[in-house]
């Protein structure tokens, strides 16, 4: 319980951390006005360690000429503020055509250049009263005065934005009904699909190895290479091939076996109950996330019968007498479900892989095409509620598989850790 | 020289899946290029491979003195909406161009796609399987051989260790982010490094032991609750300007705990054999037996972690093309072209082309040794 636990706390504390790295379109948010923008994004303790003339707002500004010259002016002497309104003032100044030029001062890192620029510019005279006020301010910014004391380099440490966007949004997620209902009914409509691809994969794959075990050679090798290639079969291609093939009359009216992509939006609603009503819709989408399950547990089932056919007291079985099926039934399959257990228990996480592209291949609206969604639109606190979710579902899955191994073989111990 | 000769028949025979699919690469790069496959000039040599991302047929940079050119030289991403629209297999447009594997809806060549997908899933692959082997031999071997690590350490090293690590690291973040120069930061680091050389020489020292061998199982453990996929969209999200070195780095990272894990299993059978406890009763020095006894040993343990691993990147890198994430959801992979196939059943070549390679790509790295 301690390890499940902690390893769902350092999941969601890994993408908490990581959202609050400053990741953005350096094109889009060219500027200071990124710099709002950004900060919605970082995370409650995020901090930074940054010399002391480093005004920490400055972080937020994407790397680029512009952020160049505003840690040069900064580190000699200049204040965060006073170089915003530097930056603001030209952007406004050189927002006119004829002006156009001075935008280069934005990205001068030579202060005694930038001041002599300025003072050949309004010695001209053809600019208007509030040009003049303008230029007379820039020219006033950058004769601040070069500061190289020691103490301006002692570190500071800085915690980030407690009451920022990023943190409302938090603080209020579990209460805003919209998102919990976003994620109970696509939790309903992944929990039923991955039940039916579950039993599908587990029914399939011990059936399929009984079968194989009782195959001639011949036969063997002809299932032993269809396994490989189904096992390899990624599983959007599949669906793409089934979705073509069986869920339009395009090709022929017999081929029109299930219900296709959008279907989904006939449900009346997302409820539990409404979602167990329309098993129906779930059949071909489980079926094509098991078949890769279905080979990979049917080769594990053989690898393991065969190994458990070397043993010595399956000779002496055989000497005395016992039939295959005797054989299978009563001695093989007991042996050899002990590790299939644990192996069973580790489906789910390879199911949540399928369920992603499944569901966006089948537009439902599970927990698999919420993940893209929230991707998409950079919705890091969808994706840290999801992600922590699925952590713990597979963690509890895993720990259940351990109990459940123990129930059929009391020899095995779990060492609570 | 005969017996090197013997290895390297040995090799091309254990691997003629792989050496299969790398000659037919280079077939049919021979048959669909943006530019001259070989060019022989006054300057030197050209070659017309890996160029995945050219969107329209190239000319050669150097002045050539042999040529040797594709049958048709056309771009994956050449759009030909003038009687090259949505043909099929086999078919010609208005231009007279043949087309082996068709058009998509925007007339681009569905076999130039092909190859383009081909490159990117044999680069990725060997790239992701390359590091991924190297560091989990290097992780596994060391854990497994350094389990329970002694060190002899002083208090007053140990704290100078400490504090001077992370203003290491302080100061590289400053010089990163432009409030001091790289060079302070070598010298300071300069500085430390010799601190802590006379600190070591000339303190008195006390005995430790650093559990190595379990740091792999816990790296380990900390990913098994969640799937590949999942990981990868996560970290998609937030390192949305990746590129193609940045996905390469994140798929060798998702494979790096269980391959550690997996290497150093095998690496503690082999540290307990009685020809490595007799290499350390002769003293001789752990990176010493580690590669001269242990990574032979380990090799073909390491190999076929590689091929699966390869395989692995091939299907997470289609995965995140066919969702329209990554740095190759905006270039022609297969996973993009599968999710083009997807959208208009009416051209049912565009996906089916792709996904027949990468079922048999992922086959021969799965199988490709005899």
């Amino acid at each position: 319980m301690i390890r499940i636990i902690f390893q769902v706390t350092l999941v969601v504390l890994a993408v908490y951390f990581m959202s609050g790295i400053i990741s953005g379109n350096p094109q889009e948010q060219e500027g200071l006005e990124g710099a709002d923008r950004l900060e919605g994004r970082l995370p409650m303790f995020y901090l930074s360690v940054l010399p002391k003339w480093y005004d920490y707002r400055m972080e937020l500004i994407p790397g680029g000429l512009v952020k160049k010259q505003g840690v040069r002016f900064l580190r000699q002497g200049m204040n965060f503020d006073d170089w915003k309104t530097f930056q603001n003032t030209i952007k406004n100044l050189s927002s006119k055509q004829e002006n156009r030029e001075w935008n280069s001062w934005r990205y001068n890192l030579d202060r005694q250049d930038l001041q002599k620029q300025l003072s050949e510019v309004m010695a001209t005279e053809h600019y208007d009263p509030i040009e003049i006020q303008k230029l007379k301010l820039l020219r006033q910014l950058v004769q601040f005065e070069d500061s190289r004391r020691l103490n301006r380099w002692i570190p500071t440490i800085h915690w980030w934005g407690s009451n920022n966007a990023f943190h409302q949004e938090a603080k209020t997620f579990f209460f805003n009904d919209g998102k919990m209902q976003q994620i109970r009914s696509a939790g309903y409509l992944s929990f039923v699909l991955s039940i039916i691809s579950f039993c599908f994969s587990v029914i399939g794959g011990t059936a399929f190895a009984l079968l194989y075990m009782r195959m001639g050679s011949k036969w063997q090798g002809v299932c032993m290479v269809v396994l490989n290639i189904f096992y390899v079969f990624p599983i959007f291609c599949l669906a793409v091939l089934a979705v073509q093939f069986c869920t339009s009359d395009y090709y022929s009216d017999f081929l029109h076996i299930f219900p296709g992509p959008g279907d989904f939006l006939l449900m009346p609603s997302t409820s539990f109950i409404d979602v167990l009503g329309h098993v129906a819709f779930f059949i071909l989408p489980a079926l094509l996330l098991s078949i890769p399950l279905i080979a990979g547990i049917a080769m594990r089932w053989i690898a393991g019968m065969e190994d458990e056919m070397k043993k010595p007291y399956v000779q002496t079985l055989y000497s005395k007498g016992i039939d295959l099926y005797t054989l299978q039934w009563k001695h093989i399959l007991k042996n050899v479900s002990l590790p299939m257990i644990t192996y069973f228990a580790m489906l789910f996480p390879a199911l949540m892989s399928g369920v992603l592209l499944i569901e966006n291949v089948f537009s439902i609206g599970g927990m698999g095409r919420l993940i893209w969604q929230s991707v998409r639109h950079e919705d890091f606190i969808m994706l840290m509620v999801i992600t922590a979710l699925v952590a713990l579902i597979n963690a509890i899955m895993g720990g259940i598989g351990q109990m459940v191994k123990q129930m059929f073989d009391p020899r095995t111990e779990i060492i609570w850790k | 020289m005969e017996m090197k000769v013997r290895r390297i028949i040995h090799f091309l025979k254990n691997n003629y899946l792989v050496w299969i699919a790398l000659v037919a690469y280079i077939a049919l790069k021979c048959v669909v290029n943006p530019q001259p496959v070989l060019t022989f000039g006054k300057n030197g040599v050209q070659l017309g491979f890996f160029n995945f991302k050219e969107s329209s047929p190239q000319p050669t940079t150097i002045n050539p003195i042999v040529e040797v050119n594709p049958i048709w030289k056309m771009s994956a991403y050449q759009i030909n909406l003038e009687g090259g629209a949505s043909l099929r297999p086999l078919s010609m447009d208005k231009q007279g161009v043949l087309h082996l594997m068709g058009t998509d809806h925007l007339g681009r060549d569905v076999m130039a796609g092909f190859i383009c997908g081909m490159e990117i899933a044999i680069i990725l692959g060997l790239l992701v399987s390359v590091g991924t082997g190297l560091l989990c031999l290097l992780m596994g071997s060391m854990s497994a051989y350094f389990d329970r690590f002694p060190f002899r350490i002083s208090v007053i090293e140990l704290i100078l260790w400490v504090a001077l690590s992370i203003a290491c690291i302080v100061l590289l973040g400053w010089s990163l982010i432009g409030a001091t120069n790289i060079g302070l930061w070598i010298i300071f680091f300069f500085i430390c490094f010799v601190t802590l050389w006379f600190t070591g020489k000339y303190t008195n020292k006390k005995k430790y032991i650093l559990p190595l061998g379990g740091f792999n199982r816990r790296f380990q453990e900390v990913f098994q609750p969640l799937p590949d996929l999942v990981i990868l969209l996560v970290l998609m999200a937030v390192f949305n300007q990746i590129g193609f070195w940045g996905l390469v780095i994140l798929l060798i990272f998702l494979r790096l705990p269980s391959g550690a894990w997996f290497i150093q299993g095998r690496a503690q059978q082999i540290v307990v054999e009685p020809h490595i406890d007799q290499a350390k009763a002769m003293a001789i020095p752990g990176h010493y037996i580690i590669i001269r006894h242990m990574v032979p040993l380990l090799m073909p343990f390491v190999r076929i972690f590689m091929s699966l691993t390869a395989a692995r990147a091939v299907l997470s890198e289609s995965a995140l093309s066919f969702l329209g994430l990554g740095p190759t959801g905006e270039w022609m992979s297969w996973g993009t072209m599968i999710r083009i196939g997807l959208a208009n059943f009416a051209i049912w070549w565009v996906a089916f082309f792709p996904i027949i390679g990468l079922v048999a790509i992922t086959l021969i790295f799965r199988i490709g040794k005899k």
